[in-house]
Parts: structure tokens; C-alpha cells; sequence
């Protein structure tokens, strides 16, 4: 085992490690797992309908452009990865925008939190690639560096989506308590 | 459609949207689509509305 998949391994355990933590809490605060009702599995099928198209798009937009330019700084995995990374992030701002996205118990504070600090370990790590190697090493984008941005990226979108449909709705049940009905 | 119904007989109990939602075990932005018209609930959905506001079905939901 090289020195690349120990890393790797020990990036997956402690990722686990994080998830299993943060459920935890979660739960502990809660007190209670995870529930969507009808409303929101619906449009969640919705959201996931608009991911499963815009990522069908996306291959074909790359086909095109691959049998078109045959670019040399892209290659085929970064770009489907880039592809991925567009369509959950079309599935979660579908969602959120539908209030599909937290469940009925689950705060959305642990959430906020656990996106930002994931887009701020995501962009620190292109920024240590870049300075060190620069954003095109061989006039070739790298697979970690695209990964983590196009990672980075979607956990700035969703939460930037997540923070403002909060404010909004926090700003429409003040305006509604005041006028006595609910928004 | 809105259902002013169900938003009167919500407001006869004197429960806001979070409470009854809470009662219901659904969230208050699917109580706030139901009564702006924005989604249709299922019956099973429709019944624990009204088993929680002590309506029949064609109180809140006939037209």
C-alpha cells in the first residue's frame, strides 16, 4: 500500500468518522431520526428528476465538446466529475428551494455548519495546490484540484441557497405574526 | 385553490401552522401549501387534519 492509498483510506475513515459524529449529535439534540413528510418526498423526486436530466444534458454538452475541441487542459473524469457535482447541487437547490431539504427534527444549524466548514477545507486544498503547482500543471487541470473544486463549489451554492431561503422565510413569518395570518 | 377552510377551523382551535404541523407529524410548510392551495394531500393526510381540528373530510377538503 503506497503512500497515495493510505491517504486515501484514512480520507474515507475520517470522513465516516465525521458523519457518524455529526449524525450523533444530531440525534442526541433531536432525539429522533431524520423524517421528510409527503410533501417534501415529492419534491425531492422532483429535484431528483432535474439531477438526473441536467447530468444527461451535461454528458452530452461534454461529448460534443470532447468530439468538437479534443481539449488537452480537461480531462474526461474531471469533467464528469464536475458533471456530478452540477447535478446534486440542482438536486439540493431544487429541494431547499422547496423546503425538501431539512427534515421535519433536524436543525438546520448542524447542516449550515458541516457545509461551510467542508467548501473552507475543500477551497484551502486548492489553494495549496495551486500555490504550489499552479491551476494548470502541464496546461492539464488535476483530478484532486477539479474535485475539490468543483466539492467546494457545490458546498458554497447549496449553502449560499440554504442561508438566503432561511433568511426569507424567518423574514416571512415576522411580517405574517405581524400581520396576524402565516406566510 | 386556497383552503380557507382548513385555515379557519385551524384558527378556531387557536393553533398557528407549527403547532398543528407538529401535532400532524408533517412540516409547517406543507401545512402553509395545503391551505395556500399550492399542494393536494393525500387521504391519509387529509384524515389526520381532521382527526387533529375535529372535522370531517367535506368540512375542510369538498368543494
Amino acid at each position: 500500500m503506497n503512500a497515495y492509498e493510505m491517504g486515501l483510506g484514512v480520507g474515507i475513515l475520517a470522513g465516516l468518522a465525521i458523519y457518524a459524529v455529526f449524525t450523533l449529535a444530531v440525534r442526541k439534540k433531536t432525539g429522533c431520526a431524520r423524517e421528510y413528510d409527503e410533501r417534501q418526498i415529492a419534491a425531492q423526486g422532483k429535484a431528483a428528476k432535474a439531477a438526473m436530466f441536467t447530468h444527461m444534458a451535461f454528458a452530452a454538452a461534454c461529448i460534443a465538446y470532447y468530439a468538437g475541441w479534443e481539449p488537452t487542459w480537461l480531462d474526461v473524469p474531471t469533467a464528469m466529475f464536475f458533471g456530478l457535482a452540477l447535478s446534486i447541487g440542482v438536486y439540493a437547490v431544487h429541494c431547499i428551494l422547496h423546503d425538501a431539504y431539512f427534515s421535519i427534527s433536524r436543525s438546520p444549524r448542524y447542516t449550515l455548519w458541516a457545509l461551510a466548514a467542508v467548501a473552507v477545507l475543500q477551497f484551502l486544498n486548492v489553494g495549496r495546490h495551486v500555490t504550489a503547482e499552479g491551476l494548470l500543471p502541464d496546461g492539464r487541470l488535476d483530478l484532486i484540484v477539479g474535485m475539490s473544486l468543483a466539492c467546494g463549489a457545490l458546498m458554497l451554492v447549496v449553502l449560499a441557497t440554504a442561508l438566503i431561503k432561511l433568511t426569507m422565510d424567518r423574514r416571512g413569518e415576522r411580517e405574517a405574526d405581524g400581520d396576524g395570518e402565516e406566510a | 385553490m386556497k383552503n380557507l377552510r382548513l385555515k379557519s377551523a385551524r384558527a378556531a382551535k387557536d393553533l398557528s401552522q407549527q403547532q398543528l404541523a407538529e401535532l400532524i407529524g408533517v412540516s409547517r410548510q406543507t401545512i402553509n401549501a395545503i391551505e395556500k392551495g399550492d399542494y393536494n394531500p393525500t387521504i391519509n393526510l387529509c384524515i389526520a387534519i381532521c382527526k387533529a381540528l375535529d372535522r370531517t373530510l367535506d368540512e375542510l377538503f369538498w368543494e
